[in-house]
């Protein structure tokens, strides 16, 4: 996790499931207000479930709801593959 | 009263001719005698057997108060010529006129001896020349009839003229007087009879080659029917996914049991097994036409239960004879291993499933084929996963006899299943019930086909068991990931079954109440399976309704996205109840 004035970049790493993605969602959650942009780096994620889905829909829907935004970088082809598989692609900022 | 006694003396010398001439004919040891398939052999027997039987008859003649003898004499060289043509008539004529000759020496002069030997080659010759024409005649014993008493009347006037010229007109019209009734009379009848044992014998002879044809043909038509039947080698011998194996055993006679297999489309492979009722050609024929109509509606149809009601519809069609047809018909998905199956009134297969013993599997869909055109035919699923077998099979195995007139039954052909032989592959299957039923047989002889087919799915899962709780993911993720790397998966396709595992893991850990897990994993040829096992509420995941992604992100809904994650990854997903559990089973292609 790195921030540098109101950006907010997260490395994830591993895989976002069942398991993992309430830390994530705690880590996103803890986020003090004024952070405007959230990056999530995704170039070590091996694969997001519909845990992490979720994890991610809610930090865009917060995002949006402050005129901030949130970006998702480096995305690995099979973790791409599920971004459109659901649609989320659509939505999302892909870098 | 000469007449009747020279008559009935006669009648004895008469039989014995029939009789060595019915022996002759008839009996298939003495085709050499006879001569048969070679003209020159045939042409010489039939003259020394004409020649043997004219010295029969001279030796065995009735000697009349006047000295005179009446012999059928003429009858050998009657038949040898009527039947053999002019060279048989000649050697015959010759043998029986020469003897003849021998036998009048000593009163050369005073007997009838020389037209009587003149006579009786004439007469070969002569009826040589008949020969074509008798052959080709159908009822020959009135021929014979009138040829005897031509060729006597003949035989009868030289002698007239010889006794003429040698004794005088007088002498000669007393002595026709004499002779000529019981000659004509002796002769005839011997000629006629002799003709008429020929013609019956002839007949059996024909009806005997009829139903050697009869039997030709049908062992042709057995062997058509055999020919019908798919063989494993070479379509089946390679595939990865399973293996087969089939035999049938014809009885006897030719029966009605067939059995089938057959790919519909690369992912669904069809067999079955069917009996015909009754026996015989009319079976077969209905064993042809039932083969070919469930493969082509097994074929077309994508429902199995629509495709067997089609197929009996077809078959109850102008079926006037109430023959009918049980059956037992499954297709099987080899990306789902999920097996489909319909039983139209046949015997139960046998089949083993996750490891357990083999069992009896006695869903009952409908009445037999070519019933009734109302009936319907309820279709059951189950699956087959590797390791995983099948049995099927006719009554001809359970209800084959010993010499007791006991049944072999269902109780013995499950144990032949148990034991040492439960893991035997599909060949073995087939030899082991074969060696079983035969060994109770003991001998007694088989009355009805017998027919067996075995398929068995090849490879076998690996599998893992645990509590159903979150903190238990990462042990069967574990084990996913361990068991796909030994088969060189790559990662890529590893992370994709593990979040397909997560996914429904924690489905299964959130929703279903469930005390455990259990997963098994198979790589066979180019496919991975998995399998999920576990208790809880009973919940078909595969009905869940995909949720609407194209929504504006606010309004999106979350649930859902995990079961649509899972239903694209994979190529199947499928869901089954077995034994009260829930079951999904999952596969996908490698390299895709």
């Amino acid at each position: 996790m790195d921030k540098k004035g109101d950006i907010l970049e997260v490395q994830v790493i591993g895989s976002l499931n069942t398991q993992t993605a309430p830390q994530l969602e705690t880590v996103l959650a803890d986020v003090e207000d004024g952070v405007e942009n959230i990056i999530l780096d995704l170039a070590a994620l091996d694969y997001i479930s519909s845990a992490g889905l979720r994890v991610i829909l809610v930090t865009y829907n917060k995002m949006e709801s402050v005129d901030g935004k949130l970006v998702i970088k480096n995305a690995q082809p099979g973790v791409v593959e599920i971004f459109d598989m659901t649609g989320f692609s659509s939505i999302l900022t892909l870098e | 009263m000469q007449l009747t006694s020279i008559i009935a003396n006669m009648i004895g010398t008469i039989a014995v001719i029939n009789l060595i001439g019915v022996i002759i004919q008839g009996s298939k040891q003495l085709s050499v005698i006879r001569g048969d398939g070679n003209r020159t052999r045939q042409i010489i027997a039939l003259g020394i057997i004409g020649g043997l039987f004219g010295i029969y008859a001279t030796i065995s003649g009735f000697r009349m108060s006047n000295g005179i003898v009446i012999a059928v004499r003429d009858v050998g060289p009657m038949m040898a010529g009527c039947l053999g043509g002019p060279i048989s008539g000649l050697i015959a004529g010759m043998i029986a006129a020469i003897h003849r000759l021998i036998v009048g020496m000593p009163d050369i002069t005073t007997g009838t001896t020389i037209p009587c030997c003149i006579a009786t080659l004439l007469i070969g010759l002569l009826c040589g020349q008949l020969y074509i024409k008798f052959k080709a005649k159908e009822k020959r014993v009135l021929w014979a009839i009138l040829i005897a008493t031509e060729m006597e009347l003949m035989h009868l006037v030289l002698v007239f003229i010889y006794t003429w010229l040698m004794s005088g007109f007088n002498a000669s019209v007393v002595l026709i007087i004499q002779i000529a009734p019981p000659f004509l009379i002796t002769n005839g009848i011997a000629f006629g009879l002799l003709a008429y044992v020929l013609d019956m014998v002839e007949k059996y002879k024909s009806v005997e080659r009829q139903e050697k044809q009869v039997e030709t043909e049908l062992n042709i038509a057995k062997n058509i029917q055999k020919d019908m039947l798919p063989s494993i080698f070479p379509n089946f011998a390679r595939r990865k996914e399973f293996s087969i194996d089939a035999s049938m055993k014809p009885a006897k006679e030719i029966g009605g049991d067939f059995y089938d297999f057959f790919f519909i489309d690369e992912d669904h492979f069809a067999f079955l097994i069917a009996d015909v009722s009754g026996k015989g050609v009319p079976a077969a024929l209905f064993m042809v036409i039932s083969k070919t109509i469930i493969k082509n509606n097994v074929s077309s149809f994508a429902n199995l239960s629509e495709a067997i009601k089609k197929s009996n519809i077809q078959l109850c069609e102008g079926n006037k004879s109430g023959t009918f047809v049980t059956a037992w018909i499954g297709v099987y998905e080899i990306s789902s291993g999920l097996l489909t199956y319909v039983n139209a009134g046949h015997n139960p297969p046998l089949i083993k499933r996750n490891g357990k013993p083999f069992e009896y599997l006695r869903n009952l869909s409908g009445f037999f084929l070519a019933g009734s055109t109302k009936t319907e035919y309820k279709q059951y699923q189950t699956h087959l996963n590797a390791g995983d077998r099948i049995f099927l099979y006719t009554d001809g195995i359970t209800e084959a006899m010993n010499n007791n007139e006991e049944q072999y039954g269902e109780d013995r052909l499950l144990n032949c299943f148990s034991g040492q032989y439960r893991d035997k592959t599909v060949t073995e299957i087939i030899e082991v019930i074969t060696d079983n039923v035969l060994k109770f047989a003991d001998g007694a002889e088989q009355f009805d086909d017998m027919t067996m087919l075995a398929l068995m799915i090849s490879g076998e899962y690996e599998t893992i068991t645990v509590d159903a709780t979150l903190d238990n993911f990462d042990t069967v993720s574990v084990f996913l990931t361990n068991t796909l790397k030994k088969h060189n998966i790559d990662t890529d396709l590893i992370n994709k079954m593990n979040l397909v595992l997560d996914e429904l893991f924690s489905n299964v850990v959130n929703y279903s109440k469930s005390k455990d897990y259990k997963l098994g994993v198979s790589i066979c040829a180019d496919r991975i399976s998995m399998k999920m096992i576990y208790g809880g509420e009973l919940y078909d995941i595969t009905k869940v309704k995909d949720p609407d992604i194209t929504l504006a992100a606010k309004d999106r809904p979350v649930g859902g996205l995990g079961l649509l994650i899972v239903k694209k990854t994979m190529d199947k997903v499928d869901y089954t109840q077995e034994d009260g559990l829930n079951v999904i089973t999952l596969s996908k292609k490698i390299g895709i």
